[in-house]
């Protein structure tokens, strides 16, 4: 709590509803505007001060930072449970509100806005949110949280990580955790009826750990524990003019973006070898980008209508390099530059934008361009990388990517019938790329939709649509490093064949109960691709129900089905030994819960949900070699809340959570930190918990 | 067969009954335009029917910010017509009929007024900034009504409540919904994000209705250290993050549509390790393990979106 107090700094808390309290009035032609509400007896007057206050206790059954995913809850407990809102209205107009949730745990967020309605506003607010980035975590190196990570003093040096004999006594546990924290703050000014502007400024923070593979040496790598000490400043404001007939915005995007650490720096696991005892990786330089947007919109009559939007903008990154190896053998390798000097200009342009007009009242026509470009002039220069810190490898040269997207619909809706709407259009993307195998994809979509409503509180709506892809020429660039199967067809860069497919009925039986069946398909076919993505099916089924009866009670359920299929084919270099790789993921989620106001002071709610997965692998070469063990997520939450008001000013608040969570994935399980011989990995294992959160808070209203 | 002067008769009888029609439907028109064009006397006569405790209470209207206010443009600012200056002129709702029902206001927010009408009254005073792009949007254009998400009447717009928001955003994308409940998800459960921090359901201008012009710069307002420029650059990063990325949730860490090492394989194929068939027999090979378990590719590969280690050119520094 002490953390959240300094973090925040609850004088700006403070300060902000009396600031915006007492600003000067309104202008003069405002305070001459009597609203007619003043007149008005029957009318209900809420002003001054009122809000609710919830403060309590929160208990959770079980250590899991799984479970404290998002949620700040990781360790078994008590927590404060702290929740509120406060408003204020004054007949003047000025209003103020505050909303603050889980003010006791590590996922906080407190939201202020205030201001006099239609003149002008001010926003403040504060987010943490933690986010584990690994369970049952472990490492031997020291210093963790730093760029500079050592062994301890007694560690035996192994080329596999059986040989490091004292590995398991040097083991330390790590949560390697991140936590965001982010602060905006803005203000809205409407200087008349028609000018306005807006400016908000965001501060994110990210700090905290994360893994990092590398550290190359001869056929060893190793998981370290990096460092996260980000930074990013981000401004958004803009200028609008907004008329009966047209409108016009223009805008500045300002982002700035600092990592406090360059590189991270560990020692060699592997080898004593004085030339590469320490490895160093480099991490992610600081970037700056703006942009600048011109956003308007103009009606010629009420059903032809024009807008557009162009944004104009520069990315660019300067950070000093550092040294190609920390091997001291090639410290006279010199870089032929010191930094790299990028700069990427960005620009996109609605500029002929959309033109929408409604012909009559059952025939409308959409059309709509938009030009997107990344024009990279980051300088090319060639470098010798010393990949393994040991031997260079040859001559490479950078290659800064660029690409333009030109993207053109145009769509028609027609009311054929008071109960049947078709709908059809056509869509053509064309990108071209830079030093890419494909220099140019065009992919033409035609669609189809009917909307019809068979019967009294019901409605069918069936669309398709067909897109197909085609590559100019597919050549391989020859950057100097290693070439790919001469078949290969990237998929995104490859001849495509997609069909989608999506059906929605629904249908209201009783005037309070709500059915909606749907069904989505896309199938794709990389039809020229004999080496790479060959197939991929994505179907989803779905079905939600809803029972509303008044305000006083909603029942609702819901089961979606997800079949995710893809299938490759690729083949072992050299010898031309082809293999396919097939994958299926399935997931089945239900979901089912209420919510009931019981009388006038009582309310209770029930949610449940289960979500199971499970993803099969297959990848077989002429041997028919078995399947790998299915991948399995199964999660199961059940949340119950009472609210009951004891008084005109107390209540109390009940709350209750049940989380199941089981997962499998064969690929670190039981693995341990010297589970691969030649990585020394963290350690990383399937989280599973079965975690209660118990929450008791009395509510206090003024 | 119509004889010419027949024809000429005809066409002329034609005309006029034509005009006459018209005559007749704007004059009826015009009887029910003046006849509905009738407002009541204001909030005072509204409230004392829908006042607190009542089936249809709208007198929550007062705790929003619209509900008192000096601007102008205010619906209870003077000469605004308070209720009326969204319901439209509804003076006939207030009388009974003589079977004793009543007529509808003349403009209501739910299925008995048409979509296209209950979104003009909004965007009468709402049309600017990011709702400028409105008009031929994918919503607008799925005759989506404002009042399908937002409730004007409730202390809190449901639209603008983390939780509250992602369940009428759910109501018609199902499937979204279940996708939050994935292995790997953004934190829209816990509330921690919701749709509107990624898309703008008003644009009519973005791919996806997304807050930025392009899906990169999107993510970049979160994740602006993938943003580059680096010196070794991945092709498909710097193009779409969606294609390696699910942002609604997977099944596979970290968002991504496939496992390592099959998602790289996708595209990668040179000989050696990167187009080998790691196949379950490999698990427990001690020379080709480290491709397939732990992390996969980024047991070494870790800077997959780009390295600015001058050695960084196979993304391992």
């Amino acid at each position: 709590m002490n953390k959240f107090i300094r973090n925040f700094g609850f004088s700006v808390s403070a300060l902000l509803p009396a600031l915006l309290l007492s600003m000067p009035s309104p202008s003069v032609q405002a305070q001459e505007t009597e609203p007619s509400i003043y007149s008005c007896k029957a009318c209900v007057r809420y002003v001054g001060w009122r809000g609710t206050l919830d403060f309590g206790l929160g208990y959770v059954s079980e250590d899991s930072l799984k479970f404290g995913d998002y949620r700040g809850l990781e360790e078994e407990g008590f927590y404060v449970a702290l929740d509120g809102d406060i408003h204020f209205r004054n007949l003047e107009g000025r209003y103020f509100d505050l909303y603050a949730r889980d003010l006791g745990y590590d996922s906080r967020q407190l939201k202020m806005r205030g201001g006099n309605t239609g003149f002008y506003e001010l926003r403040f607010g504060w987010q943490e949110i933690p986010k584990y980035r690994g369970y049952g975590t472990q490492t031997p190196l020291l210093g963790v949280g730093s760029d500079y990570l050592t062994l301890p003093a007694d560690w035996v040096y192994s080329s596999s990580t059986a040989g490091m004999t004292e590995l398991q006594s040097s083991l330390a546990a790590v949560a390697l955790k991140t936590e965001r924290r982010t602060l905006d703050a803005g203000a809205t000014l409407n200087f008349t009826r028609n000018w306005s502007y807006r400016i908000d400024y965001q501060r994110q923070e990210k700090k905290g750990s994360r893994t990092l593979g590398g550290g190359l040496y001869m056929n060893n790598a190793t998981i370290a524990p990096a460092p996260v000490d980000f930074t990013t400043d981000q401004f958004d404001m803009a200028l609008a003019w907004s008329g009966k007939r047209a409108q016009l915005q223009l805008g500045f995007i300002g982002s700035y973006f600092d990592n406090g650490n360059d590189s991270l720096t560990w020692q060699n696991p592997f080898s004593a070898n004085s030339k590469i005892a320490f490895f160093r990786a480099g991490l992610e330089p600081d970037n700056e980008f703006y942009q600048f947007n011109l956003s308007g919109a103009f009606a010629f009559t009420p059903r032809i209508r024009l807008s557009g939007q162009a944004s104009m903008g520069r990315l660019s990154q300067n950070d000093s390099f550092i040294p190609y190896t920390i091997n001291p053998y090639y410290s006279d390798l010199s870089l032929p530059r010191s930094s790299l000097d990028a700069e990427m200009d960005t620009s996109t342009f609605n500029l002929a934008g959309k033109l929408f007009a409604r012909v009559n009242n059952r025939l409308s026509f959409t059309a709509r361009g938009k030009w997107d470009e990344r024009e990279n002039k980051t300088p090319v220069d060639t470098y010798t990388p010393i990949v393994t810190d040991l031997v260079p490898v040859l001559d490479r040269y950078n290659r800064p990517y660029s690409y333009e997207r030109e993207q053109y619909s145009a769509d028609l809706r027609f009311k054929a019938h008071r109960s049947v709407r078709l709908s059809g259009g056509a869509r053509q993307e064309n990108i071209e790329r830079t030093l890419q195998a494909a220099e140019r994809t065009e992919e033409t979509t035609y669609w189809g939709e009917v909307r019809a409503n068979p019967f009294v509180s019901s409605q069918l709506r069936f669309k398709l649509e067909s897109s197909s892809r085609d590559v100019s020429d597919y050549l391989q660039p020859d950057d100097g490093g290693p070439v790919d199967h001469p078949l290969m067809r990237k998929f995104h860069q490859a001849d495509r064949d997609r069909e989608r497919v999506m059906v929605e009925l629904d249908l209201m039986p009783v005037g309070a109960l709500g059915i909606n069946l749907s069904y989505f398909q896309a199938k794709s076919d990389y039809k020229n691709s004999d080496v790479g993505l060959q197939e991929s099916n994505d179907e989803s089924y779905s079905i939600n129900l809803n029972y509303a009866v008044g305000t006083k009670l909603n029942l609702y359920a819901f089961l979606t089905r997800d079949d995710i299929d893809a299938d490759m084919l690729n083949y072992a270099g050299a010898d031309d030994i082809p293999w396919q790789a097939v994958t299926s993921d399935r997931i089945t989620t239900f979901g089912i819960g209420l919510s009931s106001r019981i009388n006038d002071k009582s309310s209770i709610g029930f949610d449940y949900v289960s979500s199971d997965s499970t993803g099969n692998i297959s990848v077989q070469t002429s041997l028919e070699e078995d399947p790998f063990d299915p991948l399995k997520t199964d999660l199961t939450n059940a949340k119950i809340h009472y609210d009951r008001e004891v008084n005109d000013h107390w209540g109390y608040k009940l709350y209750a959570e049940y989380e199941k969570y089981s997962s499998r994935d064969w690929a670190i399980d039981g693995l341990g930190v010297d589970g691969l011989g030649s990585v020394l990995t963290m350690g990383e294992q399937s989280p599973e918990y079965s975690a209660w959160y118990l929450r008791v808070q009395a509510s206090y209203r003024f | 067969m119509i004889s010419k002067p027949g024809y000429r008769n005809s066409l002329k009888s034609i005309i006029a009954v034509l005009v006459l029609l018209c005559y007749g439907a704007t004059a009826v028109a015009d009887e029910e335009t003046e006849a509905a064009a009738e407002y009541s006397k204001g909030a005072n006569q509204c409230m004392a029917c829908h006042r607190e405790g009542r089936d249809k209470e709208a007198h929550e209207i007062f705790l929003t910010p619209m509900g008192i206010s000096r601007s102008p443009d205010s619906p209870f600012a003077d000469g605004n017509h308070d209720c009326e200056a969204c319901h439209g002129p509804s003076d006939t709702h207030r009388k009974k009929q003589k079977d004793g029902t009543r007529l509808l206001p003349a403009v209501t927010f739910n299925h008995k007024t048409p979509v296209e009408t209950q979104n003009e009254i909004c965007m009468t005073c709402h049309a600017d900034g990011n709702r400028m792009h409105w008009p031929g949007s994918m919503h607008e254009e799925e005759e989506v009504a404002c009042a399908s998400c937002h409730a004007v009447h409730a202390p809190q717009d449901p639209a603008l409540d983390k939780l509250a928001q992602q369940e009428k955003c759910f109501s018609c994308h199902p499937r979204t919904r279940s996708e939050t409940f994935r292995n790997s998800s953004h934190p829209l459960r816990f509330g921690e994000m919701t749709c509107s921090d990624c898309h703008n359901p008003h644009d009519g201008n973005n791919d996806s209705l997304l807050i930025r012009s392009t899906v990169n710069d999107t993510c970049y307002t979160c994740h602006a250290e993938k943003r580059g420029p680096f010196l070794w650059e991945h092709a498909p990063v710097t193009e779409d993050c969606t294609l390696c990325h699910n942002p609604h949730g997977s099944n596979h860490a970290a968002l991504l549509k496939q496992r390592p090492p099959l998602l790289c394989q996708q595209c990668h194929s040179p000989a050696g390790h990167p187009s080998t068939a790691y196949t379950s027999e490999f698990e427990d090979d001690p020379w080709q393990q480290r491709f397939l378990m732990g992390r996969s590719c980024a047991n070494c590969h870790s800077q997959v979106h780009g390295s600015n280690h001058p050695s960084g050119v196979t993304t391992t520094r």
